[in-house]
């Protein structure tokens, strides 16, 4: 009962030390500066940003790409993983879902956010075209987000259950809070049937959510006759990408948590080296899918191809293109292959060049393409051949970022970073038959 | 004496000034006026009207441009009268130029003057003149044409369909070596018909040119258009043929149909049919899962 009693301490939420205060505050000035430059474009336009006639999309949808490429980890850690029997990932799956939710919440944000008219939003819904892949990226989403909701809130009634007792006597105003949250948890057997086979069915229906979710995305780009967009293979490409991006940030953040609460007990080295692996061979497949879409347009070399291939990989793009793959894809796989590339520090700084990569790839993918039109670019001005975001732009993105951060600051000081209910459940220290977790 | 000389010569000075008030302001309005460059052809329609059409342009910073707003007086020259003796000298004048209207250029410096009908004669002689504009300076073009009868048709000779047109004088002598243009009248301009862009009369003023097959028109309609363009003596003469000769164009508008580039009213069926039941099918699993969230806070013991 003892190590039961270490165990909920250990992982039961703790309160914000003074670097966390300061990381608090640091967010929240980023999100302000932001809230302040979106001012800017909402009073004054979209004129204020880079985007002109030809690049109409530029940052914003390549954050908003990224964002829904991070979300998809969630589908990976708390549904593949697991129903492929790979329980190691246990203590990885919070944190995953708790990426996935402020991934997708900021990715839904950040399509707003491009919008030159966000008042007028409702006429997507009572004016949207079925035909149109964008309205299904709207509904993908919203059903994503919801699914992404319930599959962190199930498994954490044990947990608000076992966290009430915990803060009853130290903090009772949480422990309430808890309480209520735990929706009268017992677990007792007509509780833990319903709960088990709720978790089931998420677990197998997030699946085919976030793979529409990402295949979706891709077809914004795909169902357009452009030079770079237009693949029959965009939808794999994207969902590959997207789980090198989600699987980097996890191992950002168990990093971080790990050493900020001291988890080393129940995020090991094991996990480390397990989720390297799969790093590795996520990078593979992703890298699979990259020659495959830049070798045969680069052979067919079609007038708007080859300009378009030119310009990542030798003109203005050349460096981005080069740093998000050989910093994003290469240097991973030849580093983490080794034993001693997948200890806690070096996949941490890996893990930092994969997000980075994979946050310059959507970026690449967006905005060379649309400098490359079919039709020549003739008769505008000359600011309109090109394409970078202007400083309110990056305030913007930046604040985008910050705040997803902070939805997963303020997640991970209410909510217990590892499952403690099923922990305790693996470990032994619980004598109940074992509960559907993930 | 010093106030005399300065009063004199502050006189001078201001009679100076005047005299250029007066003359100066006009020399120099003269020569601020533009210089318009004047474009005049006659047209013929067959069987509807004659008209002037006026082109004018100047040349300005960026090159030639169109002189808007332009207006122009028409006369019409009636040389036969000037030889008239009966006729005073005070008089000559007024009956040798008849004004018959005006008219103004568009805001691509073109204009067309419709001649009335009573002052079309076998010979004339037109002049449009620019008058006391405020912008540009007075200017004149003058153009005498001849009238003269182009005739057309349609006609089938050995399952080809032909346009045959003939060119005659108001007396009715043949016109030949005159370069005739045939075309099939199109939205945007004139379809040219034969393999060559023109075609010569010949000894009768006719000419005889295949119609190729497969061309299409509304309901079959096609309008052949056999101009005489600016010929020096007959100025510019179309005759339009009218015939249903061609292919019916086919409707293939999907306007009423229900398409993936149709609105939302016309969304194709199984676009609302599969979306809607996969969304149902999944909203329908999250709803139980949020009962079932219910069922747990309800089954506490």
């Amino acid at each position: 009962m003892k190590q039961y009693d270490k165990l909920i301490q250990d992982l039961a939420p703790k309160k914000f030390g003074l670097r966390g205060t300061i990381w608090v505050i640091f967010l929240v000035v980023i999100i302000m500066f932001s809230l302040y430059a979106y001012y800017q474009q909402f009073d004054k336009g979209l004129g204020i940003t880079g985007m002109r006639d030809y690049a109409l999309w530029g940052v914003y949808i390549s954050n908003f790409v990224f964002f829904v490429a991070i979300s998809l980890v969630g589908s990976l850690v708390t549904a593949v993983l697991r129903l492929s029997g790979a329980n190691w990932a246990t203590p990885l799956t919070r944190i995953s879902e708790v990426i996935a939710v402020a991934a997708i919440m900021m990715g839904g944000l950040t399509i707003i956010i491009d919008m030159g008219r966000p008042d007028r939003i409702l006429n997507i819904f009572l004016h949207g075209r079925l035909q149109s892949p964008i309205i299904w990226d709207v509904l993908v989403i919203t059903t994503y987000l919801f699914i992404s909701v319930l599959l962190l809130y199930y498994p954490l009634l044990p947990d608000f259950a076992i966290l009430k007792k915990h803060f009853k006597e130290t903090q009772p105003k949480l422990g309430k809070y808890y309480s209520k949250m735990s929706l009268n948890w017992t677990g007792n057997a007509k509780q833990e049937k319903i709960y088990n086979k709720s978790i089931h069915t998420l677990s197998v229906m997030i699946i085919p959510v976030a793979f529409a979710i990402h295949t979706v995305t891709a077809w914004l780009f795909a169902t357009t006759y452009r030079a770079g967009w237009d693949s029959t293979n965009f939808g794999p490409y994207f969902i590959a990408g997207a789980f090198v991006a989600g699987s980097g940030a996890v191992v950002m953040l168990m990093f971080i948590l790990r050493k900020t609460y001291h988890l080393e007990e129940y995020i090991t080295d094991m996990h480390f080296d397990k989720m390297g692996k799969l790093l590795v061979l996520l990078c593979l497949v992703y890298l699979y899918f990259n020659i495959n879409e830049f070798l045969i347009p680069a052979y067919k070399s079609t007038n708007e191809e080859a300009a378009h291939l030119h310009g990542l990989f030798f003109g203005e793009f050349s460096l981005m293109f080069w740093l998000a793959i050989i910093g994003g894809l290469v240097v991973p796989v030849i580093v983490l292959i080794f034993r001693k590339g997948r200890k806690p520090v070096p996949l941490f700084i890996i893990a930092i060049l994969v997000v980075v990569g994979a946050w310059w790839k959507r970026y690449i993918i967006v905005t060379p393409t649309l400098l490359h039109p079919l039709l020549p670019i003739q008769g505008v001005p000359e600011s309109w051949h090109s394409y970078f975001p202007t400083g309110l732009e990056w305030t913007i993105t930046a604040g985008t970022l910050a705040a997803s951060l902070l939805i997963m600051t303020i997640l991970f000081r209410y909510l217990p970073i590892i499952p403690i209910h099923e922990t305790a459940e693996e470990k032994g220290f619980l004598k109940t038959e074992k509960t559907e977790t993930l | 004496m010093i106030k005399s000389v300065i009063f004199r010569s502050k006189s001078v000075l201001l009679i100076f000034m005047g005299v250029l008030a007066l003359f100066g302001n006009e020399a120099y309005g003269q020569k601020d006026k533009i210089g318009a460059r004047l474009t005049l052809e006659h047209v013929k329609v067959m069987n509807e009207n004659s008209s002037l059409k006026i082109k004018a342009i100047f040349k300005g910073e960026e090159g030639y441009e169109p002189a808007k707003n332009l207006n122009f007086t028409i006369y019409k020259i009636n040389e036969s009268e000037v030889d008239s003796e009966e006729i005073s000298e005070e008089d000559s004048e007024a009956v040798l130029e008849e004004k018959i209207g005006d008219v103004t250029t568009n805001m691509e410096g073109k204009a067309t003057f419709v001649i009335p009908s009573q002052f079309v004669t076998s010979l004339a002689t037109y002049s449009i003149r620019i008058e006391n504009s405020d912008t540009y300076q007075d200017d004149e073009e003058e153009i005498t044409v001849m009238d003269a009868i182009l005739e057309a048709s349609v006609e089938e000779i050995d399952s080809v369909y032909h346009i045959k047109a003939q060119l005659v004088s108001i007396d009715n002598e043949p016109l030949a070596e005159q370069t005739l243009r045939v075309g099939l009248k199109r939205l945007f301009g004139s379809l040219s018909i034969g393999e060559d862009d023109s075609y010569e009369t010949d000894e009768n003023g006719a000419i005889l040119v295949p119609v190729q097959d497969g061309l299409t028109g509304v309901d079959g309609k096609l309008n052949f258009q056999v101009t005489l363009k600016e010929s020096d003596d007959y100025g510019s003469i179309i005759a339009y043929i009218k015939s249903d000769i061609g292919v019916p164009i086919k409707n293939e508008s999907t306007f009423y149909q229900r398409t993936l580039w149709s609105p939302p009213s016309k969304t194709p069926i199984f676009l609302l049919i599969v979306p809607n039941i996969i969304l149902i099918g999944i909203w329908g699993v999250l709803v139980l899962l949020v009962i079932n969230l219910f069922k747990i806070y309800k089954s506490k013991n």
